[in-house]
């Protein structure tokens, strides 16, 4: 279990995470996601032990991060992972084979085959994708209790990122804690068992974001000619696509009213829709990127 | 095995040609540069190359804690942060004391197979003692590199400590007559004058050109000496204990930023402002000295913007060349301002 308790961190005056505190259960995996610049990095360094808060403490099963000895079970794979000059997928297993002497070389070997990534040659030679599933198949050949990764998804093919979520699951599966942050809440969608919303500096607590899904209604809705938005703006609307007379949006409110102002516009047809974690999420922080939000 | 010593035997292996290339290096050192004609063999290029590792291989040891991005990787990883330090310095270490040892295998090679008349004792007491200085001198350099947060500035503080013993004498030869030379940093130390260490134990060798002969300030040249040792061993000896305590609580997010630590820039530029100043012969020597002064803030501040505590420090600087042009000799120093 990770526990974070009251984290606060300043990059000398200015104050970029306030009290900050969260519990992680085992096995589970956590979505963290927030707009560029939110902090979602500078908090996966703190809780990695790369970086030390100004204030509060980060626990791994009851050891605090700051010895070496608790960073044992843990995995962090950042944004931009160090390699060296002239360094290949082999040296990098060696690296992670001095720190990590369990990681089972038959996983790692496969990965980087089932990738097609060759062994030999230069990662600065890799595109960044590429050097993703390099270090991706170091965290999975040690398959650590808890796995940090941050931006996960950068630069991967839509064909690896399925691969990549199928490990993580995987992982999980075995009992692995896995926080993984995103600034691209479409690929969190529906992956995560929990979400957390880092914006100003602190998370978007589970109750506002139950208390969001209760307020919101998703309909589709289809016209039997192409319809314009403006038909709707007696609707709170927070999320609106139109694909051709088809019409899906999330609007705030009501859900007797929202249908009855819906059906007013003569519909041929209404479907109520379930909303997901994720778009609640979207709508959140579109809301908070507007400066609209606060907690 | 532990992951300590797994890591050494990593970090040892991935830094194994930089050890060969000064292996080689000291060997092409030596072969030009050492005289065994008759029999002496020319200490100071020993100094030299001690004190050119000194420099040079805390510089490679540390300097990949000075990327960030390298951070996010290595201080995850599950070993504490001390003795990370520890295995660098270490590595270090080693590489100091196989590179010194390859140069003094060579010249032993050299002096035995010639006439030389040569004590093959001494040379091994000669190499030892030079190790020690050599290392002492490492830990500290190691403690001031580690104090900036890029390459760059670590380098300048390694200059700038360099120096700073020298300029404290001249500083205080200036001002004041008979200045004790308590201490004069471990670069002295390591030479071959009579302040040099070999200079008490080749009192009978055949470093005859070594030996303490010359007394300086105050006192007889070997209680200076010891005191010089002394507080030689004491300050390398605390610097590398605080280097490795200082490395734990390092600022990870401070690393390519300004090296604002009060063993770097924030405290030199004013003491070396201060121990070079001496009075301006025109205004053209004035401005170039304020010049100066604000470019050195630059350097640390990275940028043109100061802040105020610069501009008071370069304020109270111009104000006290401005004072000691005043006050100096009727000469024409002062006449500038006039």
């Amino acid at each position: 279990m990770i526990t974070v308790n009251c984290l606060s961190h300043w990059f000398g005056d200015k104050q970029v995470l306030d009290n900050l505190s969260l519990t992680v259960r085992d096995g589970e995996i956590l979505g963290l996601i927030g707009v560029n610049g939110a902090g979602k990095s500078t908090f996966l360094r703190l809780i990695s032990g790369v970086m030390t808060p100004t204030e509060g403490d980060v626990w791994y099963d009851g050891l605090p991060i700051s010895k070496g000895e608790t960073r044992k079970n843990m995995f962090f794979l950042p944004d931009d992972p160090f390699y060296e000059v002239g360094m290949n997928c082999r040296d990098l297993f060696n690296l992670y084979q001095t720190f990590y002497p369990g990681i089972q070389r038959d996983v790692f070997d496969d990965l980087i085959g089932f990738a097609g990534l060759p062994s030999r040659k230069p990662l600065s030679s890799f595109s960044k994708g590429m050097r993703r599933q390099a270090f991706s198949a170091i965290a999975f050949a040690i398959a650590p209790k808890y796995l940090l990764l941050d931006e996960a998804f950068d630069g991967l093919d839509p064909l690896a990122r399925e691969r990549f979520k199928g490990m993580v699951r995987e992982q999980a599966n075995r009992g692995c804690t896995i926080i993984i942050s995103s600034h691209a809440l479409k690929e969190l969608d529906g992956f995560c068992d929990n979400y957390l919303v880092l914006s100003d500096k602190r998370f978007i607590s589970p109750d506002h974001v139950a208390a969001k899904i209760s307020s919101l209604v998703k309909f589709q809705v289809v016209f039997e000619t192409e319809p314009t938005k403006v038909m709707f703006e007696a609707l709170k609307l927070r999320h609106y696509q139109q694909n051709g007379r088809v019409v899906t949006l999330i609007a705030e409110g009501d859900e007797q009213i929202i249908r009855k102002r819906i059906d007013a516009l003569q519909p041929i047809l209404v479907d109520r829709l379930e909303i997901e974690p994720g778009e609640i999420l979207i709508d959140t922080m579109e809301e908070l990127t507007r400066g609209g939000g606060s907690l | 095995m532990s992951i300590e010593m797994r890591y050494f035997k990593y970090h040892f292996w991935e830094t194994r040609i930089r050890l060969v290339i000064l292996c080689v290096l000291s060997v092409l050192y030596f072969s030009n540069m050492a005289d065994y004609s008759d029999g002496i063999l020319a200490v100071d290029y020993m100094v030299y190359a001690g004190f050119v590792l000194a420099v040079f291989v805390p510089i490679r040891e540390f300097q990949m804690f000075n990327t960030r991005r390298n951070l996010d990787t290595w201080f995850s990883m599950p070993i504490d942060r001390w003795k990370m330090a520890l295995v660098h310095l270490l590595n270090g270490a080693l590489h100091i004391a196989l590179t010194l040892l390859t140069g003094m295998l060579f010249v032993a090679l050299h002096v035995s197979t010639s006439a030389a008349y040569y004590n093959l004792f001494q040379l091994v007491a000669y190499y030892l003692i030079m190790l020690a200085l050599t290392l002492l001198a490492y830990g500290f350099f190691c403690f001031v590199f580690t104090q900036a947060n890029s390459t760059t500035d670590g380098t300048l503080f390694i200059i700038n400590y360099l120096f700073l013993p020298t300029v404290f004498y001249v500083f205080m030869d200036q001002y004041f007559e008979n200045t004790p030379r308590v201490f004069y940093g471990i670069v002295t130390l390591m030479g071959t004058t009579s302040r040099g260490l070999q200079s008490v134990f080749w009192g009978d060798g055949r470093f005859s050109n070594s030996f303490w002969t010359a007394e300086f300030g105050t006192g007889s040249g070997s209680e200076l000496f010891i005191v010089n040792l002394v507080l030689n061993v004491l300050i390398c000896g605390a610097a590398t204990v605080f280097m490795l305590r200082l490395f734990n609580r390092k600022h990870t997010e401070k690393v390519e930023d300004v090296s604002d630590s009060w063993f770097g820039f924030r405290t030199l530029i004013p003491v070396m402002a201060v121990l070079t100043i001496t009075s301006p012969s025109g205004l053209a020597a004035y401005t170039f000295r304020i010049v100066f002064i604000y470019v050195a803030y630059v350097i640390y501040r990275k940028g043109v913007h100061l802040k105020r505590s610069d501009y008071c420090v370069i304020a109270v600087y111009a104000a006290l060349l401005l004072m000691m042009a005043c006050v100096s000799p009727a000469d024409s120093s002062f006449s500038w301002l006039l």
